[in-house]
């Protein structure tokens, strides 16, 4: 397992710990969001060289993740765009997943590709300039 | 003596093909564009993945930041706020490291005209420029990250945060190999004097993780382009050239047994390509063969125009001997100011560089269009952000990666206006550009894939505009 992945585990371990024990106070922060960041990346170059199994361990990981973003976001106010984002992410990770399962590379790079624009714009609206 | 020559081209032109390329593999490297055999001779041409509108790019990296809200995004409603606090409605979640604290609103001294068919909107700061806006497309509505010239800069030129990742030549060079085997593919023109905005530096024009053949090649100013090239005082050309045949003979006799070696099949091209370019380099600087009147054309000759006139001329030139990217770098034309990182003074900054840069990127535009070569050669005018609505020490601005101005022209792209920033110029609005999208674009200019041109690092598959990038269709002709 490499670092980047040690990292994002780590990043949804240490979140979901969190969630256990705050409940919905949680936040989204800054080290969650960079091992999504850099899984999708792993996710991306995965697929590229489609190497199967580092892709799906990389988008079911991703999957889990903004299914937690998303049920973070469902509890805050007034954050239904941001719910839309991550749910809609959330099913893009899923097709790619599917894709990667099927062993189609070329369907998973454009789910990939989707998902990558996807985070781009929420990061648009939410990420703090 | 031909024998030797002989033999050294069978050598250069056949090489280790089929072992470099196994060897390559062996280290990891997933090719696309370039094919294992290829990449072992980092200069051979390659196919691009479609029809390239753009056979050259020519890149103005304005460092250090110009206000382009003093250039071309004309804000009336900035005008009418001006002395007044950034209001909330604009700041909302904005994260300022204003030195000295974030100054009120700040107007623009210029007087500003809409020019050409297209009717865009230029400041009194850039005369001869206006005129060329037919020529161009503006984007309005560009952002970036980081608000430091160092981070921001890697990002525009490398796409990543920090240094290590190739800048964008690199990768050109990279894809699509060279189209003139006595020049290197992708040439860098630093100007001016200092080296003060940050961003500037080598690590702007590194191949990165690329193998070190696609680094930037730096010209100097004068007529030796590149340190160390011309032969040694004493040594006569025919000295030289058996030398160059002894070592090639040796390489190729040390070849047999090492197919696999390709860091000695690269030293013995390298050697050949330095020999042919100690007459093609000083060639293509030489201004002498340019009449008086392109000369003038570029501002060549006046004092504040001069070195940046004689790098965009030899840019040109460049262009006309198919190198594929130049790579041109702004800089103070005196020690009257830094660059154009107008945190005080704008007026006085502004003024010094626009000048410097005006007539001659005019002259440039037109130059191209009149021999027929700006069809083919994609000019960008960018820098690693803009500059502040709000003022700072009273009458300067401060970094703004949020919203700004960049321009392409020629090499396929429709001229025009594309994008916003709101009312104030502080933010981008609407066609948002980010620094990907504009590498994604050259790209696609030059016939390539962002997504397709991929090298393999670290176990990981790196693309030039990593996984973002889109294509900036609405600019496309």
């Amino acid at each position: 397992m490499n670092l980047r992945k040690q990292t994002l585990l780590a990043a949804i371990a240490a979140f979901a710990l969190a969630s256990a024990a705050l409940g919905e106070g949680t936040d989204v922060d800054g080290d969650l969001m960079r091992g999504v960041d850099d899984t999708a990346k792993s996710l991306d170059s995965n697929v590229a060289m489609k190497d199967d199994k580092a892709a799906a361990a990389d988008a079911r990981a991703l999957v889990e993740t903004f299914a937690r973003i998303e049920s973070h976001y469902g509890e805050k106010p007034d954050t239904a765009d941001a719910v839309g984002f991550a749910h809609r992410t959330q099913e893009l990770a899923g097709q790619a997943l599917k894709a990667i399962e099927a062993k189609d590379f070329d369907a998973a790079g454009e789910a990939v590709n989707q998902l990558t624009r996807s985070c781009k714009n929420c990061h648009e609206k939410y990420k703090k300039d | 003596m031909s024998h030797h020559h002989h033999s050294r081209r069978g050598f250069l032109g056949h090489g280790l093909g089929l072992g470099g390329a196994a060897a390559l593999g062996s280290l990891g490297l997933q090719l696309n564009v370039a094919s294992a055999a290829e990449l072992e001779d980092p200069q051979a041409p390659r196919q691009p993945h479609f029809p390239a509108k753009a056979k050259s790019v020519i890149w103005l990296h304005m460092a250090g930041a110009p206000s382009t809200l003093d250039l071309f995004d004309y804000k009336p409603e900035l005008i009418k706020l001006a002395g007044k606090p950034l209001p909330d409605s604009f700041a909302k979640n904005l994260k300022t490291a204003t030195d000295g604290g974030v100054g009120n609103l700040l107007a623009t001294k210029r007087t500003w005209k809409q020019y050409g068919e297209t009717g865009a909107w230029v400041s009194d700061f850039l005369p001869n420029l206006a005129r060329q806006v037919d020529d161009i497309a503006f984007l309005k509505g560009c952002k970036t990250e980081g608000a430091t010239h160092v981070i921001s800069s890697l990002k525009l030129h490398t796409a990543g945060l920090v240094p290590g990742r190739p800048a964008l030549g690199s990768w050109v060079q990279y894809a699509l190999g060279s189209a003139n085997p006595d020049l290197p593919a992708f040439v860098v023109l630093p100007t001016g004097v200092g080296a003060a905005g940050g961003g500037r530096g080598a690590v702007i024009w590194s191949s990165g993780f690329l193998p070190a053949a696609y680094q930037g090649t730096a010209f100097r100013k004068g007529d030796s382009p590149i340190l160390h090239l011309a032969r040694p005082e004493g040594v006569i050309d025919t000295e030289q050239r058996n030398t160059l045949d002894l070592i090639a003979s040796l390489n190729e006799h040390g070849a047999i047994t090492r197919s696999g070696d390709t860091e000695l099949s690269a030293r013995a091209k390298s050697y050949e390509l330095a020999y042919r370019m100690e007459k093609s380099a000083p060639e293509a600087v030489d201004l002498t063969k340019e009449t008086a009147a392109t000369r003038e054309l570029y501002g060549i000759g006046t004092k504040e125009t001069d070195e940046y006139g004689t790098a965009l001329l030899r840019a040109r030139r460049l262009v006309e001997r198919n190198v594929r990217f130049i790579h041109v770098i702004s800089g103070a034309p005196d020690a009257s100011v830094d660059s154009w990182d107008a945190h005080n003074n704008l007026e006085k900054n502004h003024g010094v560089m626009s000048k410097s840069v005006d007539k001659p990127i005019a002259g440039l535009l037109a130059d191209l269009k009149a021999r027929g070569l700006l069809e083919t050669t994609l000019v960008v005018w960018t820098s690693e952000f803009g500059r502040t609505p709000y003022g700072q020490s009273g009458n300067g601005r401060d970094h703004n990666p949020w919203g700004y101005t960049s321009w392409l022209a020629g090499g396929g792209i429709k001229p025009g206006s594309y994008g916003s920033t709101d009312d104030i110029g502080l933010r981008a609005q609407t066609g948002i550009v980010d620094t990907y999208d504009l590498q994604a674009t050259i790209l696609h200019q030059l016939g390539l894939d962002n997504r397709k041109v991929t090298f393999q690092y670290q176990g990981r598959q790196e693309r030039p505009t990593t996984v973002f990038g889109d294509v900036i269709k609405e600019i496309v002709a």
